[in-house]
């Protein structure tokens, strides 16, 4: 249902001005240079787990690994589980995209608010992965504008972004150069314009100016990664990129690897992973599966077809694994393990995808330096004032790379007990 | 007591009060201040603000540029008797009467019509612009952030903000547009051939595509979507656009019934994703598969970069699309299955349907049940009704029935069998020479001939392909490039004929043809490549030889261009002259007129009989009956000659013979269409250099591309700095066209591109041309536009009026009353509106339907300029079979959208009764007449309410039943607070209670109630439509409603003349800009109220003419 206020602010009685949108400055914001944790990883699996075999059936750190996470075994203490939380929000594939925004969207993600937090220091702000071309409700991270960032699903193309060749140097650099004469003369148009216009007319060009500034810093910035030498690494990209759905288990290794380099050469410090599904029929260790993989997650409590869901949430848990310990085997620039450093955010948007419900979602949290061990069982059947809301869970890590948030979709308290 | 303040910006920014300050800020007068004290701010003082309205100062800052505001509503209370409370003391008339004069005086003085703010190009008209600037069709990224509506439209100046990231995406969109028109240079790169083995495991399955077994893949459905019915290598994609070579194998698995697959091949970009339907990709090939055992099939095909190939088995034995033929069509399937194999009927009919049940799953459930020991089909009758209704309800499982029956079919066919696939490519463009001889020559009906020497003999050299060319059958250019073209030739002339022989040289012709032109297309608009020269009495073997260049899927013809036997130009007939040797023989005459028509003879044979007649004594050449003169301007008698000619000209000549054709190539390789027609848009904007310098070049380019962009004449000085820009560029070293690549991605992000309307007061003419052009049709001026500008023509009321009728009349008028309507009706909406499942099993057809209607419906009021009255109550609305059930009309069509007549004064029809508006104001589960009742009056009645105080819950309807609405919002009566809006709000808002959330009629409310496991409605408590609007109109239901606006058309004309100004001038309406709307209604209603005279008017108005 549409609430009121909402509707007759939709239909125009409203008369409130809309806000300019704010640029925060870089110290406003607080580039946090002393913060515990540097980096941030968020992945979501489109289609879920079977979440039954997804939660151990015993909380707090002596519980039993689950069917589904036990090729995570050897890292237990370098992850904790978290059972009932969600948003309360809204059910089905459409609200999938709700997971990093707590609320609808429009809205901002809390990935990007990290990375207008920590991503200045890097090449990248931050970077959107997933794996070939995902069905279009799969969407992950949003701007503060609310508007959706596209990710990229081909490792070719995020190995060229990441390690550009020197020709395709050479033609941003081109643009880069000359985009800054462009943005001159425009802006010399806009002045000599401003001249001319009314009082009013003035005030909104001054839109026009502090927008092509930003543009021009971002182009500054760009252009002094540019300068520096591309990360030198030693990685042998498939020849073939692929693409195809059912290779999508495949595209997901190459990912997290690529992930891993981008990490080490520190080019950007948010990544969010967008780990898709549809129809698609995989074969596993050689066997192929007998439905497409959407249909296995409508598994209407069909034992066989839960089996062979699981097989499928299996393969994703035994990549991430992978990527969790090549995380903690490699070193970040001050020479501590990148998983200490980094905090890897790792579950759902959705909660059941048998009834499409968006609720109870599976959650990991890995790295970061936090207290690990332990899978924190919320009640959420018999919440209390002091029942958190996976929204809190998101302002401690915002907490932990040192900004100092409050709140966000509307809740406003923090999950740092279990935690820290 | 009160205590009142100053305004704001005075106490804190002291420093802006400068120069204005005198006549900026006005103090009340004295009379003023009293009426307020006296009648006004008990409520609306600087602490109450009841509505959220102040009128609590003793003079106005007129800097502010809201200050109006309050003021305006002041004078319309005031003015329509609502204000004071008639339960609060009244002025007395002349009071009211006073204070009203120096209300208006002020507000006409202060609040003028006007005041539009810089108006960025919204999405929609950024689009536009680019594309009509350029001549591209562009689309803006999905990057691209959303605009902001407001007063409930997105292309005001106030809410169309630049942000960051917005200006980041022009920034990054103008680069990619720029390289459209001038591509970046870039050396092409060798692309070394490669094979690609696809075996039968290496397909991307979704669903039951295809299924492993026995060492093939193995297909049995023809769904459409490619995720439902075709497989595709996963790991094959063309690395470069060219040509492939594709190996496949393939067999025909346990064909019934003389069934032969037909396997189409298609290209396939993957970016379209699993669901693109396979019926919407190019074809590349078809082959049938007639053998059991594998066989190859070997096939050229053409790839462009990223593309990949689809398997499709067109005929295969199962489908599930959705179309109407389905459940029969997937019924008849099932019963067919049970019929071969009644045990798995018998299996089938105990397993049932399970929820989820599909594919695999289904089947091995079904098979348990069959294997288990002592399981037999007795009972089971495949032709028995139980065992068709039984087939029947799984068939309403749709696909998951189809793919559980795939599961049998992989077993027991037909299906088509893929052994392997091979991919070899990019081909290079391999130089080859094809021989032409006399019997591999298509031609048509009067060309020529195949001799017995198996040459071919051209005869004739008429103005159409048909009687004139002659081509190979079987060659086309597989790339475009420089190609070389022999020919031998022997003429061909006895000296016995009718016809003169040559004398003067021959002309041999070539032509490029492309293969899908018509055989009855001239001649002319064919691409002459080459003519040879021939000497007409050297009867031994000429060769010639010439280089000419052939795009791909081209072929040549060759055509004897100076036959005796012609056409007039422009003709399809033979020229009456070039029968003249025959028509004019007496003999040959008189034989003509005796055989006349002549049908029982064949073509040769009646040239036999002709010239034997002619021979013979049979003719009595005095017999006037034969000497009458032919009229060769009709078909028979030219046809009859032409048939005379060509035999004669084909047994005696003259003529000439093509031995053979050779072809060799290509030589060299030329640009192939795409590249062309890239290579043409960088020509036309560029235009000729013609010798200049490079400044002069680049201010001509800038000149004509700078003015298109900024919508006039760009100044000199404008002009010098992009030409500034480009010579600087060229002097370090880039090409001059990289300078006007980056000149072009400067003017993308230029303020004089992306604003409009930077000109104070009266619009000049170039403003007026993008004002009316952007409101009628979303786009930028045309040329006629800009032209009447240039001449200062446009602003005379005369031109105006006609090009807004122009504009009315034009395609692009769509625009406009998409956007408009979508935004004023809330039609944008709908969309996102999930109906409940309760309610209906809504779809996108019925979604498609409710929109065309009110569109067309709309677009007709528009076109034919209806009154404005047909908005609320028309005799006439569009339908189709969706729309037509939710209003229960009795319709005979199909999904075609028609025009039908509806009676007035009924319940649906107009915009008060369309499903559109009805489901836009509900949410899709229930109706809530508040909510309604707001919607009428901000949008139909023009008498928008504030928003509701804070403080007060909205009111929750009761789903069970118990209580009706109308019960709960009773205390909207009782508290006087309440009342002020909602005696406004709730009467009409009730009137359209008998629209359900997606505009059916109904009587009762619904009540569900589980009925075990099924969902059971049942008729809740009744309608209660009736109310009383403010005047004492009592209405009943809706059609009171629509008869009380019909009769009060101006309320209706004055809400939708404000809408359309604001859309037209972008900005939140002035005192003015209210008086103006006034004088537009009246001057309309004057004219008989038509919808297209109201544009006319609003566009002929002070407030659309200035800023």
């Amino acid at each position: 249902m549409i609430d009121r206020r909402q509707f007759l602010k939709s239909v125009g009685v409203g008369l409130a001005l809309p806000a300019l949108e704010s640029v925060p400055s870089a110290s406003a914001m607080g580039a946090p240079v002393n913060a515990p944790v540097k980096r941030l990883v968020a992945i979501g699996t489109f289609l879920g787990f079977h979440t039954p075999s997804w939660f151990p059936k015993e909380a707090g750190s002596d519980y039993t690994m689950s069917p589904v996470l036990e090729s995570l075994d050897d890292m237990r203490d370098q992850f904790s589980l978290f059972s009932g939380l969600d948003h309360r929000g809204a059910n089905g594939h459409k609200n999938w995209k709700n997971y990093l925004t707590g609320v609808g969207t429009p809205s901002v993600s809390f990935d990007q608010l990290v990375a207008k937090a920590v991503g200045s220091a890097t090449r990248f702000e931050s970077l959107q992965v997933t794996c070939g071309t995902p069905p279009a409700a799969a969407q992950m991270s949003f701007t503060k504008q609310g508007v959706f960032l596209p990710s990229i699903g081909r490792p070719s193309v995020l190995y060229s972004k990441l390690f550009s060749s020197e020709s395709d140097k050479a033609r941003m650099g081109y643009l880069l150069d000359s985009g800054g004469s462009a943005l001159d003369l425009v802006m010399d148009e806009a002045k000599s314009l401003q001249r001319r216009v009314t009082a009013r007319d003035r005030e909104k060009l001054g839109e026009y100016f502090s927008s092509i500034r930003d543009v021009e810093q971002q182009l500054q910035k760009q252009r002094q990664w540019l300068d520096k030498p591309s990360p030198k690494i030693d990685y042998p990209l498939p020849e073939f990129d692929p693409m195809a759905p059912d290779l999508s288990l495949e595209c997901e290794s190459i990912m997290y690897d690529l992930m891993t380099l981008a990490l080490e050469t520190d080019s950007t410090r948010v990544i969010s992973f967008l780990v898709p599904g549809a129809g698609q029929v995989f074969s596993i260790n050689g066997k192929l599966l007998s439905a497409g993989y959407h249909g296995l997650s409508h598994h209407g409590n069909d034992q066989d077809k839960i089996a062979e869901y699981n097989k499928v949430g299996t393969e994703h848990v035994r990549r991430f694994g992978k990527f969790l310990r090549q995380l903690s085997e490699r070193r970040d620039p001050d020479g501590k393990p990148l998983l200490d450093t980094t905090a890897v955010l790792y579950g759902s948007g959705m909660g059941n995808a048998n009834t499409h419900n968006n609720s109870r979602l599976p959650v990991l949290v890995a790295g970061g330096g936090f207290k690990h061990g332990s899978h924190h069982a919320i009640d959420r059947d018999n919440p209390s004032a002091t029942t958190p809301l996976l929204g809190d869970l998101y302002i401690s890590l915002m907490q932990s790379m040192g900004m100092e948030t409050g709140q966000f979709a509307g809740v406003n308290r923090n999950m740092n007990d279990y935690l820290l | 007591m009160r205590w009142r303040t100053i305004c704001g910006i005075l106490a804190t920014v002291p420093a802006l009060v400068k120069a204005n300050e005198e006549t900026a800020i006005v103090p009340l007068p004295e009379h003023a201040d009293k009426f307020l004290i006296e009648y006004c701010l008990n409520c609306h003082d600087e602490e109450e603000q009841k509505g959220g309205m102040n009128l609590d100062m003793m003079e106005i800052d007129w800097r502010d540029p809201d200050a109006a505001t309050p003021w305006i509503l002041a004078y319309e209370m005031l003015e329509g008797g609502e204000m004071p409370p008639k339960k609060k003391q009244q002025p007395s008339e002349i009071e009211r009467h006073v204070m009203l004069q120096w209300l208006d005086e002020m507000l006409t003085e202060r609040d003028p019509p006007g005041g539009t703010v810089l108006r960025r190009l919204n999405r929609a008209e950024y689009e536009n612009s680019v594309s009509d600037i350029l001549g591209l069709r562009f689309k803006a990224p999905d990057s691209f952030p959303a605009d902001l509506e407001f007063h409930g439209f997105d292309n005001v100046g106030a809410g169309l903000v630049i942000s960051p990231p917005l200006m980041a995406q022009y920034f990054e969109v103008a680069t990619a547009v720029a390289d459209q028109i001038i591509p970046p240079a870039g050396e092409a790169a060798e692309v070394p051939v490669e094979t690609a083995h696809v075996g039968p495991d290496d397909f991307t399955l979704n669903f039951t595509t295809g299924h492993p077994i026995d060492g093939v893949l193995r297909m049995v459905s023809s769904s459409d979507p490619l995720a439902r019915g075709s497989v595709w290598p996963n790991r094959f994609e063309a690395r470069v656009t060219g040509l492939y070579t594709v190996k496949l194998d393939l067999s025909s698995y346990r064909p019934v019934g003389g069934h032969v697959p037909q396997v189409k091949l298609l290209a396939f970009p993957p970016q379209l994703g699993s669901f693109a339907a396979a019926s919407g990709l190019r074809e590349l090939a078809r082959v049938h598969v007639d053998e059991q055992s594998a066989q190859t099939y070997e096939l050229e095909v053409d790839l462009q970069k990223g593309e990949t190939l689809v398997i499709h088995y067109e005929n295969a034995a199962l489908n599930s699309d959705g179309d109407d033929g389905q459940l029969e069509r997937n019924t008849a399937d099932l019963l067919h299955i049970f019929r071969e194999d009644p045990l798995l009927g018998a299996a089938w009919k105990v397993a049932g349907y399970q929820r989820s049940d599909r594919g695999w799953s289904w089947w091995n459930r079904i098979q348990q049940i069959k294997n288990a020991p002592g399981f037999t089909a007795e009972g089971f009758d495949p032709e028995s009704e139980e065992v068709a209704e039984f087939a029947r309800r799984m068939a309403r499982t749709k696909v998951n029935l189809v793919e559980t029956m795939c599961c049998y079919r992989f077993f027991k066919g037909p299906g088509l069998d893929v052994h392997a696939m091979t991919v070899t490519g990019p081909l290079p463009a391999e130089r080859r020479l094809v021989e032409v001889v006399g019997n591999e020559f298509t031609s048509v009906d009067f060309t020529g001939t195949l001799t017995a020497e198996q040459n071919y003999r051209l005869i004739s050299s008429r103005d159409l392909v048909a009687g004139s060319l002659v081509w190979p059958s079987r060659f086309e250019a597989k790339v475009s490039g420089v190609y070389a073209v022999g020919v031998d030739l022997v003429p061909f002339d006895t000296g016995n004929a009718f016809f003169e022989s040559r004398e003067e040289h021959g002309l041999l012709e070539v032509y490029a043809r492309e293969s899908s032109a018509e055989l009855y297309e001239p001649v002319d608009t064919m691409r002459k490549l080459a003519e040879f020269r021939f000497d007409p009495k050297r009867f031994n073997t000429q060769e010639y030889l010439t280089e000419v260049e052939l795009v791909k899927g081209e072929t040549i013809g060759f055509r004897w261009g100076n036959s005796p036997l012609y056409s007039d130009e422009g003709s399809r007939l033979f020229s009456a002259k070039s029968f003249a040797p025959l028509s004019e023989n007496r003999r040959i005459h008189a034989a003509y007129q005796r055989l006349g028509r002549a049908k029982e003879f064949a073509a040769a044979d009646y040239y036999d009989e002709v010239m034997r007649l002619a021979q013979s004594d049979e003719l009595d050449l005095d017999d006037p009956a034969l000497d009458k003169a032919p009229n060769f301007e009709t078909g028979p008698a030219n046809g009859l000659f032409a048939r005379l000619a060509r035999q004669d000209l084909i047994r005696h000549g003259p003529a000439v013979d093509i031995v053979k054709a050779t072809i060799d190539g290509p030589l060299r390789l030329v640009e192939d269409n795409e590249m062309k027609a890239q290579r043409l848009r960088t020509e036309k904007f560029m235009g000729e250099r013609q010798g200049r310098t490079d400044r002069e070049y680049a201010t001509a380019i800038l000149q004509r591309f700078l003015s298109k962009a900024f919508r006039r004449p760009a100044t000199s000085e404008q002009v010098a700095k992009y030409v500034a820009i480009v010579i600087e560029h060229t002097a370090d070293g880039r090409r001059f066209k990289d300078g006007v690549h980056l000149a072009i991605r400067a003017a993308l992000c230029s303020p004089q591109f992306l604003y409009r309307g930077s000109e104070e007061g009266v619009l000049d003419d170039y403003d007026l041309a993008s004002r009316l052009s952007y409101f009628l049709s979303g786009s930028p001026p045309d040329e006629k536009l800009l032209a009447l500008a240039a001449k200062g023509e446009l602003s005379e009321p005369h031109r105006l009026a006609a090009e807004t009728r122009r504009l009315i009349s034009s395609n692009r008028v769509n625009r406009f009353l998409d956007s408009f309507t979508g935004q004023w009706l809330d039609l944008r909406l709908l969309p996102e509106i999930m109906p409940d499942s309760r309610l209906i099993n809504w779809n996108d057809n019925y979604l498609k339907a409710i929109t065309a209607e009110t569109q067309l419906f709309i677009a007709e009021i528009l076109r034919e300029n209806h009154p404005l009255k047909t908005f609320i109550d028309p005799d006439f609305t569009y339908l189709n079979s969706f729309n037509a059930r939710l209003y229960g009309h009795d319709f005979k069509g199909d999904r075609t959208m028609e025009r039908v007549p509806l009676e007035r004064g009924g319940r649906h029809g107009g915009i008060l009764g369309q499903a559109s508006v009805m489901m836009a104001t509900a949410n899709g589960v229930d109706t809530q007449p508040v909510l309604r009742g707001v919607w009428l009056l901000e949008n139909i009645l023009g008498d928008p309410v504030p928003e509701p105080p804070a403080n007060i819950p909205a009111v929750e309807p009761d789903t069970s039943g118990a209580t009706s609405i109308r019960e709960l919002l009773t205390r909207h009566q009782a508290d006087p607070g309440c009342a002020s809006c909602h005696s406004k709000i709730d009467p009409p808002g009730f009137a359209l209670e008998n629209f359900d959330p997606i505009g059916r009629w109904r009587t009762s409310y619904p009540i569900y109630e589980m009925k075990g496991e099924k969902v059971v409605k049942r008729d809740g408590l009744a309608v209660d439509a009736t109310g009383q609007l403010a005047d004492g109109t009592q209405l009943e239901n809706v059609t009171d409603l629509k008869r009380y606006l019909v009769e009060n058309i101006d309320v209706f004309a004055k809400c939708l003349t404000e809408k359309l100004m604001i859309y037209a001038t972008g900005r939140e309406l002035s005192y003015g800009d209210r008086k103006e709307i006034e004088a537009i209604v009246a001057r309309t209603k004057a004219q008989g109220n038509g919808f297209a005279d109201l544009i006319v008017e609003l566009v002929l108005s002070d407030s659309f003419l200035t800023k």
